[in-house]
């Protein structure tokens, strides 16, 4: 009895000692851990937040089934790097306006954090942001992608995104004459 | 590859970040994406997408009336009910006012929200012309068309953005509109004389940046809605100071900014005659004041805002580069 006593209180002790934790374990697809700083995941994650707040956060690993590792450890660093990050001058002097809210373009750590990512891990990250409910993230994987679509023809997307043309040439007549407007000059 | 497999709500996020040029082309990549540009909820349509080379030069009147021909087009069809799914909730159009085609715009406008296809419009006019280029009589004209379009054709019109929208140097501009639901008006950078607001009954909210005039050119008559005024410039040494008072004596605004972008203070000292304009501020902000100046001004304006729970205060700390 008196060893069974002493189990449940240790039990009692580590279970607080969880709940002070200031880190919450994630696992992904394939079974890895990661840790990320529970303050920052519930800042920049809503979907995060809402587990931390309603306690659903699993202190073995909260499983994310629909993320893979390399995806996951991404958005690790991502918080990791966003909690070390100090907000430009530019963004902290256009909060003075009572109306317009101000437009943020990605920072320049931002910047570099999605340049050096291959388009599958891209790819990846951008849904793994939406999945979690991470809007800055989102904002700034979108950002790149959409800059790798600007200016380019139909045939030039298709190269660099790797995409089979699945229409005739009918087909991409007929759209082109119905939207002279958007195709006048191809 | 899997970009083909993003789900559309990420699709929509990344084209919800390029011009409407390039959405059409990436419309038309893959059968899978051809519907996409009809679920954006936020669409912009920019006369600047159509002025392309060799009709990109903006001060020939061809080149305008041809850009503002596909604009009308690039409207029509990104408003069609064919292939439109969703309400449009903010829709920007950026066009060049001209005598035959305010009417076109005007159309459109008043169309897509009486069909309930779009829920908000910003119209964004501008004339990026040399002023000394365009003669008194188009001057006239042009004038007359501004009032028209905001008076009687787009009467539905919310939100309207002018930009370098002036009538000339040595003109006045009224605008009489009591039928306009326009709640919101935002000039930025105005050239004319003097700039009347003389009847928009719904106007609640006021931004007026940059104007050329040795004075803010613009006056308030019945604005019985007004509660949000924004003043920013970064004044030239020839630009003077103006009575706020004079500008809102007829108005009770709640959230007032002043933004002097790190230039000279335009702003009259005051004291009593502010008391009626501010008796209901309860938000001021007071932002670009150049470090060297003092702040003793500011205490003036405290003391006739007897309502003020947010006070703001922002010093502008600018490099000076020495030669």
């Amino acid at each position: 009895m008196e060893v069974d006593k002493g189990k449940g209180e240790a039990e009692e002790t580590r279970k607080v000692a969880e709940a002070d934790r200031d880190t919450v374990t994630l696992k992904s697809s394939d079974g890895k851990l990661f840790e990320v700083s529970k303050e920052a995941a519930a800042r920049l994650s809503t979907v995060l937040a809402g587990m931390i707040a309603g306690g659903s956060i699993d202190d073995n690993g909260t499983d994310l089934k629909q993320i893979g590792s390399e995806a996951l450890e991404n958005v690790v660093d991502y918080c990791n790097k966003h909690a070390n990050s100090i907000p430009s001058a530019a963004l902290i002097s256009s909060s003075i306006s009572f109306n317009t809210a101000p437009f943020k373009e990605p920072e320049e750590w931002e910047r570099k954090f999605v340049d050096r990512l291959s388009h599958d891990a891209l790819f990846d990250l951008v849904e793994a942001a939406n999945f979690l409910g991470m809007e800055r993230l989102l904002d700034v994987t979108c950002h790149k992608i959409s800059e790798m679509m600007k200016g380019k023809s139909p045939d030039q997307i298709r190269e660099v995104f790797n995409i089979k043309n699945d229409y005739t040439k009918e087909e991409l007549e007929e759209i082109r004459q119905e939207l002279a407007w958007a195709f006048y000059d191809d | 590859m899997i970009i083909i497999k993003l789900m559309d709500d990420v699709l929509l996020s990344i084209l919800g970040k390029v011009n409407l040029m390039t959405l059409m082309r990436v419309s038309v990549v893959s059968k899978r994406w051809r519907h996409l540009p009809w679920l954006l909820t936020q669409l912009s349509i920019d006369v600047k997408d159509f002025l392309r080379e060799p009709y990109a030069d903006p001060t020939v009147d061809y080149n305008i009336e041809k850009a503002m021909l596909s604009l009308r087009d690039a409207a029509m069809s990104m408003l069609a009910s064919k292939y439109r799914k969703c309400i449009i909730s903010r829709l920007c159009i950026s066009f060049f006012l001209t005598n035959s085609n305010s009417s076109v715009v005007g159309h459109l406008v008043t169309d897509a929200i009486v069909n309930g296809e779009v829920k908000d419009i910003e119209l964004t006019s501008g004339v990026e012309r040399i002023p000394f280029d365009v003669s008194d009589e188009e001057m006239t004209k042009h004038e007359n068309d501004m009032h028209n379009l905001i008076g009687n054709t787009c009467t539905q019109l919310r939100y309207l953005y002018l930009f370098q929208c002036d009538t000339g140097l040595d003109k006045s501009f009224r605008i009489d509109a009591p039928n306009s639901k326009i709640s919101k008006l935002e000039f930025f950078s105005f050239h004319s004389k003097q700039v009347e607001i003389a009847c928009l009954p719904k106007l609640e909210v006021l931004i007026s940046g940059h104007w050329s005039s040795p004075y803010l050119p613009l006056t308030l008559g019945n604005v019985p809605c007004l509660k949000v005024v924004e003043i920013y410039c970064s004044a030239e040494s020839y630009q003077g100071p103006f009575q706020l008072s004079k500008l809102l004596c007829r108005t009770r605004i709640n959230k007032l900014t002043l933004d002097f972008l790190g230039q000279k203070v335009w702003l009259q000292p005051e004291k009593y005659q502010l008391r009626s304009a501010f008796s209901n501020l309860t938000g001021l902000s007071v932002a670009g004041i150049f470090v060297g100046f003092g702040l003793l001004w500011i205490i003036a304006l405290l003391k006739v805002a007897s309502s003020l729970e947010i006070l703001h205060i922002e010093v502008l700390m600018l490099h000076l580069y020495v030669l």
